[in-house]
């Protein structure tokens, strides 16, 4: 087998050798600007693999400035009605249970669980299906139940401090629940 | 002496010199190269390693820094160059023992991936599980599921094991072959294949051809592929912290 070293595929390989290893300079010798993400921030996406970090839920480990112009992007891309500065923490398929007047059905969308609120967001036609800041949740509990086929699933039941109930089936609901939680104990 | 004008926005580069050591450098604004236009990045990044090449090819041995190492101005009273000296004159000692310990080798990046859907079928074969599988059929449906809850855990287990007896011998396997070697952290991946191992090798330019056989052989095992790039400035073989010596003034 032959290295290669010539391609755009190895330029990752490449940018993450030049960007964080190297000889060092002492630090009172270099220009150094904090804060402020040095290069393009698709090749940065591309180094960390980002929009899988995202649906995993993992953001601790970039810094404040990488994930400020990161969130940008994706609020620019993603056409949900996120806020400038909104940093999302999770995001999944998810249905919502409406119990309306005239009918009652599943409604199905993107969940996003950010730093404000928890937001159900359907693309087409855009609608905002369900949202809620964190400390409008009185309680929140798994429920599990059975799908049409028979599938073991499970629910994630909250009670508003309104009285409403809300009935959301995500495609991980214990994965919700732990953001949200981690989100209401920080209020 | 002047390298020519192969520097980033085509500025010219040249080397700064103290007895033995060189330091390759060009002009440029007192500020990091920054942008968000990710074609001028590339074309930043190919300057950069271009350098790099040239300079190879002229002086054999090259430490690698990293991108946008600007050098300030001290004062109104020290030019860049005597800085630069200045800092080659105290670090003597330990460039050129850097210089040394990568002289003659490459830096190579090694990643292994797997199927893991493959790994599941080769831990269902296990003799272990086919047993519970056997309790299990002759079983009430309730006592069934609990079997199965017992057999998932199992099936985990078994192929975590797998995973890790994998890892170990491909990583004794490089290791074999290079000088040097630093385990990087495991990426996600977009396509359902999963990161097992992540290496930046230092490699002996002699090694490469039989380190490039045994990654071919790693490649050609079902369930695995190989990723393996290079020849790289030995980036990750130079970053050392600073170490007191006695002998220094």
């Amino acid at each position: 087998m032959k290295p290669n070293r010539n391609t755009e595929a190895t330029l990752v390989d490449l940018l993450e050798r030049l960007l964080d290893k190297g000889l060092m300079l002492n630090a009172d010798l270099i220009i150094h600007v904090a804060g402020i993400p040095l290069l393009g921030v698709n090749l940065r996406a591309c180094i960390a693999g980002m929009e899988t970090m995202l649906r995993y839920g993992i953001w601790q480990d970039w810094d404040e400035a990488q994930r400020a112009v990161a969130a940008e992007e994706l609020r620019r891309k993603r056409s949900a009605p996120l806020q400038l500065g909104e940093e999302v923490l999770l995001e999944m398929f998810a249905s919502h249970w409406h119990e309306g007047s005239v009918y009652r059905s599943w409604r199905p969308g993107h969940l996003y669980v950010t730093d404000r609120r928890m937001l159900l967001f359907r693309k087409e036609p855009p609608e905002v299906l369900f949202q809620c800041a964190y400390d409008d949740i009185k309680d929140m509990v798994i429920e599990s139940g059975r799908s049409m086929a028979g599938k073991e699933i499970s629910y994630l039941d909250l009670v508003l401090n309104s009285g409403e109930m809300v009935r959301l089936h995500p495609a991980d609901a214990r994965a919700v629940e732990e953001a949200v939680q981690a989100m209401r104990s920080r209020c | 002496m002047s390298l020519g004008p192969i520097g980033i926005e085509g500025n010219d580069v040249y080397t700064i010199s103290y007895k033995d050591l060189c330091a390759i450098v060009h002009n440029c604004p007192a500020e990091p190269y920054a942008s968000d236009d990710d074609e001028l990045v590339k074309e930043w990044i190919k300057a950069h390693q271009s350098v790099l090449d040239e300079a190879k090819r002229r002086f054999s041995v090259i430490v690698p820094m990293g991108f946008d190492m600007v050098l300030r101005p001290k004062d109104a009273s020290s030019s860049p160059e005597q800085t630069v000296r200045e800092w080659l004159k105290d670090e003597h000692d330990r460039l050129i023992a850097l210089i040394e310990k990568v002289r003659g080798k490459d830096e190579y990046g090694v990643q292994i991936f797997y199927d893991p859907e493959i790994m599941r079928l080769a831990t269902s074969k296990s003799e272990e599980l086919q047993k519970i599988r056997g309790e299990m059929a002759s079983k009430p449906p309730g006592v069934a599921y609990m079997y199965k809850q017992k057999l998932e855990n199992m099936a985990k287990a078994e192929a975590e094991r797998l995973v890790d007896g994998y890892f170990r011998d491909f990583y004794e396997k490089i290791r074999c072959h290079c000088d040097d070697m630093v385990l990087e952290k495991n990426k996600k991946t977009g396509s359902g294949k999963v990161m097992l191992l992540n290496l930046s090798c230092l490699v002996s330019q002699d090694e490469v051809n039989a380190l490039g056989e045994e990654l071919e052989k790693i490649n050609a095992m079902e369930g695995f592929s190989v990723r393996f790039t290079g020849p790289w400035p030995p980036y990750s073989f130079v970053s050392e912290s600073k170490k007191e010596e006695g002998s220094k003034t």
